[in-house]
């Protein structure tokens, strides 16, 4: 008997039944019913914490579990799912599960890798004005300690320094980078259908919150009359300063047409971003 | 380079960090399809300096892979040309432009490598586009129901870009500027609009000489095919394009308000 425990042997069982293995786990494995993409600096964290109150949601033990953007989860894709799994709890009966990740919208190859996961999952994306999004995650980055540097030093010299870190995309330093949305949009409608795509607006979702939420319970597909609303306050840096006005300017120029683009994309009116 | 590269690369290759032969490609020429004509590529064959992969378009960088899968590279490196006169080496592919991994892989594989863009109107390149197609007998339909149909032909080949068929998406090119400039330097980068191509070609073949450092010898002739898109359609396809075209403006700054003009009348009468 102690001749067969040793570890070529169990590598050959692995191997002998390793298609039963992996078709066992691929029944038994449930996926993720919906997924917040982003942007980062939008409000995400609010929206994770308005979904936790609602009774029929289930949400991940963390927020921000990021699966989808490091390759190494997909050496064996669908083996790799249960790293993801370990994260929720399937047996607590909820009516559905879901997680937020805020990176994933600018993640390159976050949006192939999810089609891969779950082609029927529903995506919640919210859109912040880029250039207030890029000066609010530079302050975030400036208090948590990714940053040194002023703003104008960090937007000038994004691209050479976030080159140091090539092939893979900076999570800290791309701060403009992240706000042209245009394509992203583009991509995701490329892989999914418009019916699983959610795209809301940062400033309406800051101005009425609750109106909001019922459209995402809405497309969620779980009742909304169960959520009581409460005002949450969550994940707030404050600004020690302004932006400076003619950076200001400079960088709506270089978003204008980008901000028209989402505009013709989605059919809002983006004009407040402009401004 | 981060211990994870080098555990990937020790697994899937075998090979120690430091017997890692140097790959030999030094430019890549890319862009919209119809504006790399096959009279470029004779053009470039014919010179003794510059070396070409055997296959003109050899789809190397654009392969249907995971990003973590390596890509098999001694094979790609074997398929060049061995000569003493030869001074570039080079492929010439026009889908890794619109690629999404492509310059991820090409970084990949040599981070100085040296990138020739030609850039040419998206309307006038979705048609001949789709005029090549015609031509192999690939596709079926007229030019107003394959945009039509664009978007149900793609969902055949997701996750994966639609090379074949992807008349409009391959034109968005501000995002695919970006994508290149994201991963290479700007003196390693030579973007080249199709009109001076047209009008003149050699100043174009010197710039491209320079930028290689090689001597091109020989004249380029090229050959400009009229497009005869109804109006209807092309109008629509500006309004499309309209803000990607203003962005490519900014991202390069360059003057194309040519691309955004409609003809009053048609080219052919």
């Amino acid at each position: 008997m102690k001749k067969y425990l040793n570890r070529y042997y169990l590598i050959g069982l692995l191997m002998m039944f390793h298609k039963r293995i992996k078709q066992y786990i691929r029944n038994r494995q449930r996926r993720l019913d919906f997924i917040g993409v982003g942007v980062a600096k939008a409000g995400t964290t609010a929206l994770h914490d308005y979904l936790k109150q609602h009774p029929e949601i289930g949400l991940g033990s963390k927020k921000e579990i990021h699966f989808f953007d490091r390759i190494e989860n997909f050496f064996f894709p669908k083996w790799f799912y249960f790293n993801y799994h370990r994260f929720f709890n399937f047996k607590s009966g909820k009516k559905i599960y879901g997680e937020i990740t805020p990176v994933y919208f600018y993640w390159r190859s976050a949006a192939a890798n999810i089609f891969e996961y779950n082609k029927k999952i529903k995506i919640i994306a919210i859109l912040r004005n880029p250039v207030e999004r890029a000066y609010s995650q530079w302050n975030m980055n400036i208090k948590v300690g990714f940053d040194k540097h002023d703003f104008e030093y960090a937007v000038l010299n994004e691209r050479v320094r976030s080159r140091n870190y090539l092939p893979h995309q900076h999570h800290h330093y791309s701060i403009i980078d992240r706000g042209f949305y245009s394509q992203q949009i583009r991509e995701y409608r490329r892989l999914f259908p418009d019916e699983q795509l959610l795209f809301i607006k940062y400033e309406n979702f800051k101005a009425n919150p609750e109106e909001t939420l019922k459209t995402v319970f809405h497309f969620l597909d779980v009742n909304p009359n169960l959520f009581e609303f409460q005002a949450l306050t969550s994940n707030v840096f404050k600004y020690e300063k302004k932006m400076d006005e003619n950076l200001r300017q400079q960088l709506i120029k270089t978003y204008e047409n980008d901000i028209h683009e989402v505009e013709r994309l989605l059919g809002w009116d983006c004009s407040d971003w402009l401004n | 380079m981060k211990p994870f590269d080098i555990y990937k690369r020790i697994l899937l290759h075998g090979k120690s960090l430091f017997t890692q032969s140097k790959p030999p490609v030094h430019f890549i020429l890319t862009g919209a399809d119809s504006a790399i004509q096959p009279c470029l590529i004779d053009y470039i064959q014919q010179q003794a300096n510059i070396g070409l992969a055997p296959n003109p378009s050899c789809h190397f960088f654009d392969q249907k892979t995971n990003l973590f899968q390596n890509l098999n590279t001694n094979k790609y490196i074997q398929s060049f040309p061995v000569n003493k006169s030869i001074k570039a080496l080079g492929d010439i592919t026009p889908s890794y432009f619109y690629w999404q991994t492509a310059p991820r892989r090409i970084y990949e594989f040599n981070p100085k490598t040296k990138i020739i863009l030609i850039l040419q109107n998206p309307v006038d390149r979705a048609f001949t586009h789709w005029q090549q197609n015609r031509q192999l007998n690939i596709e079926p339909l007229m030019f107003d129901d394959a945009l039509i149909a664009e978007n149900e032909r793609a969902k055949s080949y997701l996750p994966f870009q639609d090379i074949q068929f992807g008349y409009t998406d391959a034109g968005y090119y501000s995002e695919a500027i970006r994508r290149y400039q994201r991963y290479f330097k700007e003196h390693h980068l030579l973007f080249i609009s199709y009109n001076d191509f047209l009008h003149q070609p050699n100043e174009t073949c010197n710039k491209i000489a320079t930028f290689l450092n090689v001597n091109l010898k020989g004249v380029y002739t090229p050959t400009h095919h009229h497009t005869s898109i109804p109006i209807h359609t092309r109008q629509r396809l500006l309004e499309q394009y309209y803000y990607d075209i203003r962005e490519t403006e900014r991202l390069l700054q360059w003057n194309l308000s040519a691309w955004l003009e409609t003809p009053k009348t048609l080219p052919n009468g």
